[in-house]
């Protein structure tokens, strides 16, 4: 019952509190700001999976590295060859099984998978309670917020497609500008400064 | 010759490209968790220049020489593992220097092994295959990046903070916490962005004027009949507020014209 | 001086002229009570904001290549409102800041009067609250004097709205007295009288549409009655929720905003259902006593799914009634 509790718990504070994209800013901006809904759609399904399933690496890999003092940047490259592997086993998996209709898939999974708001979470779940339903509920958590924050972007920009906006301000500086002041709110739900 | 000075100009601007036009955080929207969310000061601002850096050259001139024999689903692994390899010793390195401002830096130090920046241009650059071009563009690249992620670093520290490189500056007593918070950085980059587009535009502008000056001096000067339309005038009303000129049709212009 | 501009309302008698009039209108008489409680430094302060603003309005419009208009009195609405929704004491720098930030980055970026996406006024308090939060959270003791000008020396209370979110049950005055405005608070704010007054004058000019204000200020009392964040009996807990902070003066003046709420009336209702809701769990959970202007910026993101649901709502029921001829 506990366990279930944490992963709700951890879930609900990745997607709101700690939002990958509105309070860390992680994630990539080009299919953010230039990329069509299909393709947002496709990109953060994929991120949520390799998301979920390197929670479950991650907390392996600090069971391994828990009496070592590694440093973070070392701890990341653990994660790093877990994400490769994983990587590895989905692009060959599609590339056997149906390397046609999952082109689309295959094209994605680069930049889903090596991606800063994967790794990002992956480094923070290390500093969550020792439990694997805190880390897989984070994981989960992530990817949905960074799901649900790409589909805010999403139809923002498509409002301010439909302004006469200041020329110098079209584009991605009134993207840039529309994402601070979603972040500004979020930060009225925080309170403080998150840590890094 | 006529709109010499532009024809120059957008050369020049795209022999530089990188640092004076296509700035990868500005006009790309490459690095930005980098350039918004860790610039909160000047000296954490250098870290992350130094770190993007140190794994940019080295990653793009070994897509260069290497990454047409590789296949495309194994560059992204391999280009991010070096990057994390190569961050490894250079964290310890900067840990020394800037221990506080490493820490306060935290997830932002690692994650530069897959930083969008890196992994775009290696793969472009293993396309091209041109080692020498990659690298002088991975130069050009980063100098732009450099002067962004300075720029934030150090307004955001400045008028956060009320200090510059750790430096106090008792001048700046006015302090706006909001801008050490990510939100600020999203602001502060979008100012930037569209300052640097306006006055871009605004130079474009002053250099097109004063060719149109010279060119028509240099046709009174050889006493030839001046154009009755400006060069604009076949464009849409929105870039000529004069108005459409009427263009003659395909046939001809219309009798009684 | 004669430039067309955008308007925000589609059609009907009004101008823009007329509606921001009105609005400064009510305006002014919640100026008048925030000087019988608080001096003239309330007034100086409104005049100080209006000052930044067209300066900021001139500069910005210089920049956008665009003419000034006289007739544009929608930067002189946010000026105005600015001030009323921080306490008397607070310092001239930080009402300029919330001005600048107000029409520098939330409103002229995005096109100016008739496009911006969220509210001028909720950005430029939210970003205050976060860089000033001591200047912003202490307010004044009403009816005590206050110099015009300079730095408040004076001792600071603690509103109604913080002793709430610390899980204390506030003692600062009984319901005559949160009525009339005599607790600390708010300037504009604390008069709750006068302000439900102002939005009766303006729901009879349908200057706002009664369904915005109505329906957030029944959500939330509702919230409060059905979730008490203090050990005290629901009735009391709604009258403190309602009566601290800006909520109501926030509801009739940021949430009616014509530009960044929806424009069909049940759309309207739905989303000020939402904001009421987003703005309690906000209070409940945020990290600030008073986070109705987050929560306001959260909903204009979020504010045209409204009307799209109910112009998808009614396209289905006419499909259907023409099916059925």
């Amino acid at each position: 019952m506990d366990s279930i509790v944490l992963f709700f718990l951890y879930a609900l504070t990745a997607i709101l509190m700690e939002n990958a994209i509105f309070t860390r800013i992680l994630g990539s901006g080009q299919i953010a700001f230039f990329g069509s809904l299909k393709n947002i759609l496709l990109h953060s399904c994929l991120l949520t999976l390799f998301t979920t399933l390197c929670s479950f690496i991650s907390f392996f890999i600090n069971r391994l590295l828990y009496d070592y003092t590694v440093s973070t940047t070392e701890r990341a490259f653990c994660y790093l060859i877990g994400i490769a592997l994983l990587y590895l086993l989905f692009y060959l998996g599609c590339d056997q099984l149906l390397p046609i209709r999952l082109r689309a898939v295959k094209q994605t999974l680069s930049v889903s998978a090596f991606n800063c708001a994967v790794l990002g979470s992956m480094i923070l779940a290390a500093n969550l309670q020792n439990s694997l339903s805190s880390t897989l509920g984070y994981g989960i958590g992530t990817g949905i917020g960074y799901m649900l924050a790409l589909l805010l972007i999403y139809f923002g920009r498509r409002r301010l497609e439909l302004i006469a906006l200041p020329r110098a301000f079209k584009g991605l500086p009134i993207l840039l500008l529309y994402i601070g002041l979603i972040s500004l709110a979020v930060y009225g739900m925080i309170g403080h400064q998150l840590p890094t | 010759m006529y709109l010499n000075k532009i024809r120059q100009h957008s050369r020049r601007v795209h022999r530089f490209s990188g640092l004076l036009t296509g700035n990868p955080v500005l006009s790309l929207g490459l690095a930005l968790p980098f350039a918004i969310a860790s610039t909160v000061s000047l000296q954490a601002a250098f870290c992350i220049f130094v770190g993007i850096a140190a794994v940019t050259l080295p990653m793009m001139l070994l897509s260069a020489l290497a990454g047409r024999f590789l296949p495309a689903w194994l560059r992204f692994p391999l280009f991010s593992l070096c990057a994390a390899g190569l961050l490894i010793p250079l964290e310890s390195f900067l840990t020394g220097l800037f221990p506080v401002v490493l820490n306060s830096i935290g997830l932002y130090f690692p994650i530069i092994a897959v930083n969008t920046l890196l992994l775009f241009h290696c793969e472009k650059e293993a396309e091209r295959g041109r080692p020498l071009q990659a690298l002088l563009h991975a130069l050009l690249q980063l100098s732009g990046l450099a002067v962004v992620l300075l720029l934030c670093g150090a307004i955001r520290e400045a008028f956060g903070n009320g200090s510059l490189w750790g430096i106090s500056l008792p001048f700046l007593s006015y302090r706006l916490g909001g801008l050490l918070i990510p939100f600020g950085g999203c602001i502060v980059a979008a100012m930037l962005a569209a300052a640097a587009r306006y006055l871009g535009r605004l130079l474009r502008i002053s250099l097109y004027r004063s060719d149109l000056k010279k060119y028509t001096q240099t046709l009174f000067e050889a006493n030839e009949q001046l154009p009755e339309e400006d060069l604009l005038a076949g464009l849409p009303t929105a870039v000529n507020p004069a108005g459409l000129q009427k263009q003659p049709g395909p046939n001809g212009p219309k009798k009684g014209e | 001086m004669l430039k067309t501009y955008n308007p925000p309302h589609i059609r009907g008698r009004d101008s823009n002229k007329t509606m921001m009039d009105d609005v400064l209108i009510v305006l002014a008489a919640i100026y008048l009570m925030a000087c019988y409680y608080y001096g003239a430094r309330a007034a100086v302060l409104g005049l100080f904001s209006l000052l930044v603003a067209i300066l900021c309005d001139i500069v910005c419009k210089l920049l956008m290549g665009e003419q000034l208009s006289l007739r544009d009195h929608s930067s002189a609405v946010t000026a105005l409102l600015i001030p009323l929704l921080l306490p008397a004491s607070v310092s001239y720098t930080t009402v300029a800041t919330a001005v600048v930030f107000a029409l520098v980055v939330v409103k002229y970026p995005f096109g100016g009067v008739g496009n911006n996406l969220f509210n001028p006024a909720a950005g430029g308090i939210a970003f205050v609250c976060i860089c000033f939060p001591r200047e912003v959270f202490g307010y004044p003791t009403p009816l005590e004097p206050i110099e015009i000008f300079g730095k408040f020396e004076g001792r600071l209370l603690y509103s109604a709205a913080y002793t709430l979110k610390a899980g204390g049950i506030p003692t600062g005055g009984d319901f005559m007295e949160m009525l009339l405005g005599n607790v600390a608070g708010p300037m504009g704010a604390t008069n709750a009288l006068v302000v439900c007054a102002c939005l009766l004058y303006l729901i009879v000019r349908r200057t706002v549409h009664w369904q915005a204000p109505v329906c957030f200020l029944l959500t939330c009392a509702l919230y409060a009655y059905l979730f008490p964040r203090v050990a005290i009996s629901s009735w009391l807990s709604v009258m403190y929720e309602l009566f601290s902070g800006y909520l109501i003066l926030g509801a009739i003046f940021m949430l009616t905003d014509p530009v960044t709420s929806p424009k069909r009336a049940i759309a309207t209702a739905l989303y000020a259902v939402f904001a009421g809701g987003v703005t309690m769990l906000f209070r409940q959970f945020g990290g600030f006593e008073e986070s109705f202007a987050f929560s306001l910026l959260l909903c204009n993101a979020v504010a045209p799914v409204f009307d799209y649901l109910e112009e998808r709502i009614r396209h289905q029921i006419r499909r259907r009634q023409r099916a059925k001829i």
